[in-house]
């Protein structure tokens, strides 16, 4: 290498395509580290498949920045605590209180019962809620399961798991509210059409000129346990009242916190590429040094193989692969290497065979160099150069390849991709509803990504090709 | 090389030759991987469920003894199983198997079906197959339409700031997924803007005439095609740009201008003359990626092409729909290659003698 290492730089330093890829680069491989050794990666990646872990997340909600640039804001999440609390005697209900001030609706209402105890008969739990104008509404019932054969008191409940309620989507809140309107203020609507447009809309509001006002002011809730006989306990009860905004990239429809899954992406996406691109150029290039330099039968099969897949169309024949072993990251590597070496190959070979021809290989061979030295010493660090462009060259493509597979449903489920973030955006009719933050930022790191290697790729052009000139095959 | 030698009927059959080996070849190592990973045995055997299924139906009615029944059934399915060959490895029904792929002799599809209701897998694609090849086609047209006319021009202005931003947009396009521009498309042209239908093929229900309905067609093809073109074009438009650029440089080029010919008359007779060919082989080459790029699109505009069925199979795990997906991606891309060679053939004057 005359030009060494330091002039090849100035010169790839003088593009500004390469000042940027490089910049975007180091960026990138920033956030992956530290997504990597500050985040514990295998526990958020095995959280993000369990739907039980967002639960109390909001579902599909933009992030909460939008509030600066718009005038209604979005409401964020708030959570009453009852508390420990116990139901004894004759007082056997307990309240809280919620002065709600907000010009739009909770995104659901959900009441969670943590480890309830109880002797005696099986309470059943009602909570109703008394809105600001002094009407009342039951929300909802739980039933507490009886005990067991061989059971005996205290009871002990929802100990696992708490007992959880949508109380948004319950059937008989929904009635209830129909009725309430219906008995009040002489509207109509069907307990369907309740359900249809957000139970909690027609909880929090009036009806003024035929359209839902936000009914604002103290709303109280009321948790009481019938039971017949006996004494009930509950170590904590929750109403959570679910936001319309959260954390810097919203949520999706099952409540992952967005953030959390493009920030896993970095290091997968930047994994993916860089080393199917190192293997593939490798096998590659190996290849098509063999098949130029030594030529004979071994080039016949090599270059016979190449045209062959050269010829094929890809994706289908990737789909098939993927999904006929199943949808592992390894396969999906393995299968880009089977199918991606054929163009370097054939690119290597033709490189090697003017340089086999030229007078210093000549006289390398004449002095009685073995094959082997001469392809070490003199071809090899010859097409170096040219080799290490091409993984940078073939890197967004893998990138590519791996968001569309994910995006067709044949991602690695056990980690998060930006592509397949999309794949259940386009699934779950994100982009029919418009929720641009769960479309546009996967998608944008994709192309940030590819493009930053293509920018280095146009930067390391003027570099590599004075040196290795590629003329194309007649 | 020898092969310019060939006339141009023997040209295309060394070329259409290759070709079938290129479908066989992709075939033969699908049915293999098909039949190694077991998925043929779960094929052929759902087929044999689904006869015993409609052979119990029909002779139920007929043999009264629940027990003679279940032994005319057991028969049944011992003498299908044979037919199948289920009963011997994957290696020794190859060929079998390779015959039913051709014929798209794969039984019903899991859930996909065609307009009229038939879940036939043969019925199914033939269904889609035209769907799909309008949009390919029409994309791919466009695509070198305007590739060609904006690249032959710039290519007269090499340097100038048109000549740079294309340069650096078809660098930029090369980085965007094409399913993502997609997407994008449909956010802003059919939920913002409400200018276009967020996929399908007709609106529903489809204008009765004919004409409207022909309308109705191209306003929902007109996103699904934008992005194909625009994904595309960039490159078309650069690679044409240096094929024209090297050329108009030759020397003989520059004889003909210099003997006073009217620019018009160089343009077509000197420089693009010589430019078709290798510009056609480009389109050539592309063909390859403008099929996977097609299978994307279809899919995110729910364009009921092959593309589309592709997604749902992967959906609901159809193995014997992907095979044949694959088969008749394969042909696809095998005839259309062909079709592209005869009018290189034309195009190229070296290979009419």
């Amino acid at each position: 290498m005359s030009a060494g290492f330091r002039g090849g730089f100035r010169i790839y330093w003088s593009t500004w395509t390469g000042r940027a890829g490089l910049a975007f680069l180091i960026l990138l491989t920033a956030v992956s580290i530290y997504t990597i050794t500050v985040l514990p990666v295998a526990e958020i990646s095995r959280q993000w498949n369990d739907p039980q872990h967002w639960v109390d997340y909001p579902k599909s909600s933009p992030p909460t920045w939008v509030n600066l640039f718009s005038e209604k804001k979005l409401l964020e999440t708030t959570t009453l605590n009852f508390g420990n609390t116990q139901f004894s005697g004759s007082s056997k209900s307990t309240y809280l209180t919620l002065n709600y001030q907000a010009d739009s609706y909770p995104s659901y209402i959900s009441l969670s019962i943590e480890k309830l105890r109880y002797t005696g008969t099986p309470p059943v739990l009602v909570l109703s809620i008394v809105r600001p104008d002094g009407y009342s509404v039951e929300a909802s019932r739980i039933i507490v399961p009886p005990p067991r054969p061989g059971e005996n008191p205290p009871i002990t409940r929802f100990e696992q798991a708490p007992e959880r309620v949508l109380i948004t989507s319950s059937d008989d809140l929904a009635r209830n509210l129909a009725q309430l309107y219906e008995d009040r203020f002489d509207v109509i609507v069907s307990p369907i059409k309740v359900l249809q447009d957000g139970v909690q809309r027609y909880l929090m509001s009036t009806p003024k000129d035929g359209a839902l006002t936000p009914l604002k002011g103290v709303y109280r809730f009321t948790l009481t346990a019938i039971q017949s006989s006996g004494e009930t306990s509950i170590e904590n009860g929750r109403i959570l009242m679910g936001g319309e905004a959260y954390g810097l990239m919203g949520t999706d429809v099952i409540g992952r916190d967005l953030a959390v899954g493009l920030l896993l992406g970095f290091p997968i996406s930047l994994f993916i590429g860089l080393i199917t691109s190192i293997i593939v150029t490798g096998l590659g290039a190996s290849l098509g040094l063999v098949s130029g330099y030594f030529g004979g039968k071994v080039d016949n099969v090599i270059q016979r193989l190449a045209d062959f897949m050269n010829n094929i169309p890809l994706l289908p024949i990737l789909i098939f692969l993927v999904f006929s072993f199943g949808a592992k990251l390894w396969v999906i590597i393995l299968v880009f290497v089977a199918f991606g070496w054929p163009g370097l190959t054939i690119l290597t070979r033709s490189i090697v065979l003017q340089l086999r021809e030229s007078q210093f290989i000549e006289s390398a061979r004449a002095v009685g160099a073995s094959s082997l030295r001469i392809v070490a010493r003199h071809i090899f660090p010859h097409i170096a150069p040219f080799i290490i462009a091409q993984i940078i060259f073939f890197t967004p493509s893998f990138i590519l390849l791996e968001a569309a597979l994910s995006f067709l449903g044949l991602g690695d489920p056990s980690l998060p991709t930006w592509g397949q973030i999309l794949e259940l955006g386009f699934r779950s009719a994100a982009v029919y509803l418009g929720y641009w933050w769960w479309i546009l930022p996967p998608g944008i790191l994709i192309i940030i990504t590819s493009l930053t290697f293509v920018m280095i790729s146009l930067g390391l052009e003027p570099v590599i090709n004075p040196r290795v000139r590629v003329r194309s095959r007649g | 090389m020898c092969f310019f030698s060939l006339g141009i009927y023997s040209r295309l059959a060394v070329k259409a030759a290759s070709l079938v080996i290129v479908l066989l070849g992709v075939l033969l190592f699908v049915v293999v991987i098909f039949g190694a990973t077991g998925l043929s045995d779960r094929v052929l055997t759902a087929i044999v469920n689904e006869e015993v299924r409609l052979y119990r139906q029909a002779v139920a009615g007929q043999i009264r003894d629940p027990q003679a029944l279940e032994e005319a059934i057991t028969k049944y399915r011992d003498e299908l199983t044979r037919s199948y060959g289920l009963d011997r490895p994957w290696y020794e029904r190859l060929p079998n198997m390779l015959l039913r792929v051709i014929t798209l002799d794969l039984g019903r599809a899991r859930l996909a079906q065609t307009f009229k209701g038939s879940n036939l897998i043969s019925d199914i694609i033939m269904e889609r197959l035209p769907n799909t090849v309008i949009l390919v086609s029409t994309a791919i047209a466009i695509n070198f339409l305007i590739g060609i006319f904006l690249g032959v021009r710039i290519a007269t202005r090499p340097g100038s700031r048109l000549d740079r931003s294309t340069s650096f947009l078809s660098a930029i396009s090369y980085a965007v997924p094409t399913w993502w521009l997609g997407i994008l498309f449909i956010l802003i042209f059919s939920f913002y803007l409400k200018l276009f239908p967020y996929g399908g093929l007709y609106s529903s229900p489809p204008p009765q005439d004919p004409f409207m309905r022909a309308l109705d067609v191209v306003w929902h093809a007109t996103l699904p095609v934008s992005v194909l073109v625009l994904v595309n074009v960039g490159l078309t438009i650069y690679v044409t740009r240096t094929i024209v650029l090297n050329i108009a440089q030759e020397d003989f080029v520059q004889v003909a201008r210099v003997k006073g010919l009217p620019e018009g008359l160089v343009n077509r007779r000197y420089i693009m003359r010589v430019a078709a060919p290798p510009i056609l082989t480009n389109v050539i080459l592309g063909l390859a990626g403008s099929i996977g790029g097609a299978i994307l699109t279809e899919a995110v505009f729910s364009w009921p092409g092959m593309g589309t069925l592709f997604f749902e199979a992967i959906v609901q795990s159809d193995e014997a729909l992907i095979l044949s997906l694959v088969y008749m991606f394969t042909l696809v891309y095998v005839v259309a290659r062909f079709v592209l060679e005869v009018l290189y053939a034309v195009v190229d004057p070296r290979v009419r003698i």
